[in-house]
């Protein structure tokens, strides 16, 4: 088809300023305006996509219902006692403060505690106590176990001899949790901090809580906690609730206002939690909203535990490190070797229509039926189990094109000349295509390495049934692992945590980021050296 | 040169050779074992009934294997994308072959190419987490996943594709046809829809093509926000089980018969992809010559 074809109704001499070509001009403005639009969507997409990723997998920031309020006490009063409590905690531990129901746990060590309940820091617990201080000793525990005699409580702590040895003990041992009379707590060591306790509350009258036209009261923010405490809301609509005059009530040590609470509709009383459980008072969980980094050198660092709930990422990484080391180790020598063929010596005959084909063929197949074959064949015919090796093989096929096509062009783009003198050097050809044309294509070779790597770093449909799901550190070519992109699909799968979740993405994001940006560096430098353009 | 070669540089022709015929080799066994895997499962069940039912109870007793729901999902799924992403794929495609000049086409260069490698979990995620809300807001449908979520997320996931392909076929339309247009007096813009677009057609056809195999093929985003409901496509906002989100979920606990119709669901996936890649090689082959 040529333009004059395309073209063939009869032009008119056209003056500038006629109707038509005016016409014309706004249509061409028209349609030029939505490209540039699309084009900028695109860019905004982009934006909109990696922005999102950064800023909710670097910082969280969450509202987490809670049965206290966010009120902090680093010295608890205990009933009784001329001195208050301290609890302290080995620096190491990474929790400012807890929930007083959280503490007792702690100390009880209910269901197997474990630091990682309340700051996902995989962290056993050890708690001490010194019996000997006589009725204040017996006043934490009282405290502690809340009226309930619980044998886990006197076998699981580790006694101590005298407040020094506490805070030495609670210094020097991980994950330990202790107390001091407030008394003691000052001059601390550095190895010790102080770990605040949350235990005020909400308790209300029923009413507040029965749901009305639809509608109830399920939580409320510590906002509007503060906004009741001061007195400013007098109905319970002002925050979120139904249409219920609010009343504040004083709380006493004597325990009158109970029977207040109770017999006041609409009532409200902040008190201990203690006061709550020995009663069964209604209470309202109170939201803390709570912020942070997610991607914390910690996370980079640690080692994963519970599916990935606590602890870090790190073997998560080793493991997307070493599949892509064998990945290359695998894909990129028979690559690069099936480019050399298809270049150098092999012509546009039939040979070369099969090995296009089958090349092309090979890129086309989605993932998942990669996924089918690598099960079928590497896992089970061959018998190498569901593991890395399996794995590693089945994304050296995946990656496999990518390495050729680009390593193909590398070679095509190295000029004739560079062989012929070459060879006319009296060099063979296979001297020439290893001493000289290979050093010449090699920065878009690199190029093909790169793009592949990034094409292993984000591959995960092949991975679920060839690789597993275990997120221990990769110890043998059998041994079951899980990558970045697998640990993100397991913790999102599994619902675990939407901060991990995003916090893996982020850090996955990065590497393909900096994979994809090396790999245009590179081809920036080939293109500038030979004047051929890349493009896949 | 010396007349006969030695005995290294016939044997490494050999291995190149050899190496150069893996990927022919692992398409074979692909397919072969693909197909040996699948095949069996078509003893027990009418392919007709396997390919046109839509009653999918591979565990109830007896076993019901029909897959039409998964191939209308996927249908519905890639046809939403397409229709999506084509008319931005082009117009982008177009902006970076005529429009775009210096820096700002580096960046979009560099743009689609990041687009190109961010992996589809993250698209998943991404879908699940703020497109899925928009959705649900928009048209007040439940969770917001569904066919609609599913195809904007592989709609931006295509969008690489189209556009490379038709940058390519455009930069590849010849110079004098251009050149032609212009001297005729045609403006830049009717030039290019009306002589650039036109002959790049195969190309371009071969780009879009080549994006709706990827939609077919593409496993963990639409596992993400499809909705993953084993039921018949009803519309736009529907939850939809694709053919690869039925291969994904249900391989963790099939056994027996239920296992090898996975393999079979993996056939039909595998033909439609393998008709996709021929007629992808078709146009490009046309596209090619047309140049000529």
């Amino acid at each position: 088809m040529t333009a004059a074809e395309i073209m063939e109704r009869p032009s008119k001499k056209e003056v500038i300023s006629s109707p038509q070509s005016r016409k014309l001009r706004i249509q061409e403005r028209i349609a030029k305006g939505i490209i540039w639009f699309l084009a900028m969507l695109t860019i905004a997409v982009l934006a909109w996509i990696v922005g999102y990723l950064m800023v909710r997998g670097i910082r969280y920031n969450n509202h987490v219902p809670y049965g206290v309020t966010t009120s902090v006490e680093t010295q608890l009063e205990l009933p009784g006692m001329d001195d208050d409590v301290v609890f302290i905690i080995h620096y190491k531990t990474r929790s400012e403060d807890i929930p007083v129901t959280g503490l007792r746990k702690l100390y009880n060590k209910v269901r197997k505690e474990n630091w990682g309940f309340y700051n996902q820091q995989n962290l056993k617990v050890t708690p001490f106590a010194y019996k000997g201080a006589g009725a204040f000793s017996k006043s934490v525990e009282e405290f502690l176990l809340t009226g309930s005699d619980l044998s886990d409580y006197r076998e699981n702590v580790k006694d101590v001899s005298s407040w020094k040895d506490m805070v030495s003990h609670v210094g020097s041992t991980p994950g330990s949790l202790g107390f001091i009379p407030a008394s003691e707590a000052s001059n601390l060591p550095s190895n010790v901090k102080i770990l605040g306790v949350r235990r005020i509350a909400l308790a209300v009258h029923p009413s507040v809580l029965e749901i009305q036209d639809g509608k109830m009261m399920r939580e409320i923010s510590s906002e509007n906690v503060d906004r009741i405490i001061n007195g400013e809301v007098s109905n319970w609509q002002e925050v979120g609730g139904t249409d219920l005059p609010l009343t504040v009530i004083e709380h006493d040590d004597s325990g009158n206002y109970i029977e207040e609470l109770q017999n006041t509709s609409g009532a409200v009383v902040l008190c201990h939690f203690s006061d709550i459980e020995q009663n069964e008072l209604s209470t309202i969980p109170v939201l803390r909203h709570e912020t942070g980094w997610n991607l914390t050198w910690h996370f980079i660092v640690e080692a994963p535990a519970r599916s990935g709930q606590w602890g870090g990422i790190s073997y998560i990484i080793l493991n997307t490190f070493f599949l892509i080391l064998f990945t290359v180790l695998f894909s990129t020598p028979v690559g690069i070797m099936a480019a050399i063929y298809m270049v150098e010596y092999t012509n546009q005959g039939r040979m070369m229509r099969i090995l296009r084909m089958g090349t092309e063929t090979l890129a086309g197949i989605p993932s998942i039926v990669f996924g089918l074959f690598g099960f079928i064949f590497f896992v089970q015919i061959l018998g190498m189990g569901i593991g890395f090796i399996s794995s590693t093989l089945t994304i050296t096929l995946m990656v496999l094109p990518t390495i050729i096509r680009t390593s193909e062009e590398a070679l095509k783009s190295v000029p004739q000349s560079f062989r012929e003198g070459s060879l006319a050097l009296g060099a063979s050809k296979l001297q020439t295509i290893v001493k000289v044309v290979l050093p010449a294509a090699s920065p878009g070779i690199l190029t093909g390495i790169i793009l592949s790597i990034g094409r292993t770093v984000g591959e995960t449909a092949v991975l679920i049934y060839t690789l597993g799901s275990n997120y221990d550190l990769v110890s043998g070519p059998s041994s079951s692992a899980r990558v970045l992109s697998l640990h993100l699909y397991m913790l999102f799968s599994e619902a675990l945590s939407f901060d991990r979740t995003f916090a893996t993405g982020a850090v996955l994001v990065i590497i393909i980021l900096m994979t994809n940006l090396s790999a245009t560096y590179v081809m920036k430098r080939v293109n500038k050296n030979s004047g051929y353009a890349l493009r896949s | 040169m010396k007349s006969s070669k030695s005995v290294l540089e016939v044997t490494v022709e050999k291995i190149f050779l050899l190496s150069a015929l893996i990927s022919v080799i692992s398409v074979i066994f692909i397919t072969v074992f693909i197909f040996q895997e699948g095949l069996p499962l078509f003893a027990k069940v009418n392919p007709l009934k396997f390919l046109f039912s839509s009653n999918w109870a591979p565990t109830a007793e007896p076993p019901q294997y029909g897959i039409l729901s998964f191939i209308m999902g996927s249908v519905w799924v890639t046809a939403g994308a397409l229709l999506l992403s084509v008319p931005i794929g082009l117009a982008v495609g177009i902006f970076m072959a005529e429009m775009a000049e210096g820096r700002f086409a580096d960046i979009l260069r560099l743009v689609v190419g990041l687009l190109a490698g961010i992996p589809s979990v993250i698209y998943g995620l991404f879908g699940y987490i703020a497109i899925s809300p928009l959705i649900r807001t928009l048209f007040k449908s439940p969770t917001g996943l569904g066919i609609l979520t599913a195809s904007i997320v592989l709609a931006i996931m295509t969008l690489p594709t189209i556009i490379n392909i038709t940058e390519v076929s455009l930069r590849a339309v010849p110079q004098e046809l251009v050149e032609g247009s212009l001297a005729l007096g045609a403006t830049h813009w009717m030039t290019i829809y009306r002589v650039m677009v036109p002959s790049a057609r195969s190309g371009i056809l071969a780009g879009i093509v080549l994006g709706m195999g990827r939609a077919i093929g593409e496993t963990m985003a639409v596992l993400m926000v499809a909705g993953n409901a084993v039921t018949m496509p009803k519309g736009p906002l529907s939850l939809t089980r694709t053919l690869t989100m039925n291969i994904a979920t249900d391989m963790k606990y099939a056994a027996d018969d239920h296992a090898v119709s996975l393999f079979t669901t993996g056939i039909v996936l595998f033909v439609f992809i393998l008709g996709i890649n021929m007629l992808v090689q078709y146009l490009m082959k046309k596209a090619v010559k047309e140049d000529v």
